[in-house]
């Protein structure tokens, strides 16, 4: 998986699994702590994702908003799109 | 002032048994041993032995009471050597004085054999520390995995008109994976989970969602449809607690009503349950609900179907559809339908799927815990 962070933006490609979850977790609070206010995650370029990274981004999006703040999906692959749907997780995530 | 002549023959000579008596107390130290493998006791043994052949060869090492790593008294001493292993305590520094004759290079030579023996006894007992506490970790660990998977039901599950059949294969040594049943006043519950995340850790909190899966079956205040009600007190019980450890659950709850051959099917985030009919046709119940642990569950949707003779419900875990072939290509959802929905029953459905998904990942690796469930309506005649 790649991951990028630029300002409240964090970015990710390949695959999204276990094994990447600490990466993101660690990106994702180094963006909190540095910025404060919403967080734009794009899975645009994630062409897989399992349930640890879904549970990843979950866990992020309750760290969003207990600051009052959200978790914004600004971008959504095939793939990623297709297992948020099936697991209704799209339901509790806000997705643009 | 005189001067002795030095005679060359009997230096010569002294230099030769010297060296004979330096390549004899090393042979002699090469065949110490410790006998024990804590740190403290092995090197003071090894030492306390060494300082015998030591003396022999008219070397006093002169050991201090409750040294730590052999350290011998400098002030009192007339050489020392020092010798050092990889990690910075991992140090030897050894004295000596000679009991006759002058120093010689071969003194050192032995000082430094014995001290770098020491380094070895050192580093031998720490890694034997280690080794002994990896594997009490190890042990601590594949006993917690044996007590989480303990959860699952053991044996087969035999109602009158119902074939069951059910299997679960973590992806180490105990996962995430989970189904529980109760059969009880003509009405079988089942629910199938998947904790997110792998290991240890997903099979303590899989353990937790049977247990209050298995609590829910017995509550009282069930919903009229058991399914809904049984997910929901799985919510209540656990919601919070799943979200507080940044996890979540998918769950399928099914109601089966024997005498009536109604089946209530109840999802929350889970993979869609494939309901094949007797005439091969194949319907999906997908989620209703996200799943357990990331929003307090609200509504609950369900799905109600009558069960006809032959009709087959099958739930499995992605861990099937999700596995990878050599070439990276899953063994993907289309498979896994035909799969259970081709076989002649709800055991060779379960079968031939694990059959199939291990023939598919050629050797590659199980990326995911397996579990699946086959409920197949009978005639009565069959449990």
């Amino acid at each position: 998986m790649q991951l990028e962070n630029h300002a409240n933006n964090l970015q990710l490609s390949g695959r999204f699994d276990a094994h990447e979850a600490d990466a993101f977790r660690t990106s994702f609070e180094s963006i909190v702590s540095a910025h404060g206010g919403d967080v734009h995650l794009d899975l645009a370029a994630v062409d897989f994702i399992d349930s640890t990274a879904l549970a990843e981004i979950v866990r992020a999006m309750k760290r969003c908003r207990e600051g009052g703040h959200e978790l914004v999906i600004v971008g959504v692959s095939d793939p990623v799109r297709v297992i948020l749907e099936l697991t209704r997780l799209d339901q509790a995530l806000t997705i643009r | 002032m005189t001067t002795t002549p030095v005679d060359p023959v009997a230096s010569l000579t002294g230099a030769l048994v010297e060296a004979n008596d330096q390549l004899l107390a090393l042979y002699e130290l090469v065949a110490l041993s410790t006998d024990s493998l804590d740190e403290e006791r092995a090197v003071a043994g090894l030492l306390a032995r060494a300082a015998e052949v030591a003396r022999v060869d008219g070397l006093e090492l002169r050991t201090a009471p409750s040294h730590r790593h052999g350290l011998l008294d400098p002030k009192t001493s007339l050489t020392t050597v020092e010798v050092a292993g990889p990690n910075a305590d991992e140090r030897v520094t050894l004295a000596a004085s000679r009991l006759r004759g002058s120093f010689g290079t071969s003194d050192t030579k032995l000082l430094t054999a014995i001290a770098t023996m020491a380094v070895g006894v050192i580093r031998t007992s720490r890694l034997h520390r280690d080794g002994v506490a990896q594997a009490v970790v190890r042990s601590e660990h594949d006993t917690a995995s044996t007590l989480a998977q303990d959860a699952l039901p053991r044996g087969e599950l035999e109602v009158s008109g119902l074939t069951v059949a059910a299997r679960t294969l973590p992806a180490s040594s105990a996962g995430g994976d989970l189904y529980t049943w109760r059969a009880g006043g003509g009405v079988v519950d089942f629910v199938v989970g998947d904790v997110s995340g792998k290991g240890l850790p997903a099979a303590v909190m899989m353990s937790n969602v049977v247990a209050a899966a298995n609590a829910a079956f017995l509550h009282d205040d069930l919903q009229a449809e058991r399914a809904v009600g049984v997910l929901a007190q799985i919510d209540r019980w656990l919601g919070e607690r799943l979200s507080d450890a940044a996890r979540f659950v998918t769950v399928v709850a099914v109601s089966v009503d024997v005498d009536r051959s109604i089946a209530t099917i109840a999802n929350a985030g889970h993979s869609p349950v494939v309901v094949m009919r007797a005439d091969r046709t194949v319907e999906h119940v997908r989620p209703g609900a996200p799943p357990v642990g990331v929003l307090p569950l609200d509504e609950l949707p369900h799905t109600r179907i009558h069960l006809s003779v032959g009709d087959r419900i099958v739930i499995g875990s992605d861990g099937f559809t999700e596995q990878s072939d050599p070439s990276g290509g899953f063994f993907g959802e289309d498979r896994f339908v035909d799969t259970v929905c081709t076989a002649t029953g709800a055991r060779e459905a379960v079968d031939r799927l694990f059959d199939a998904v291990d023939a598919h990942a050629a050797g590659q690796t199980q990326s995911d815990d397996r579990t699946i469930v086959v409920i197949e309506r009978t005639d009565g005649s069959t449990c």
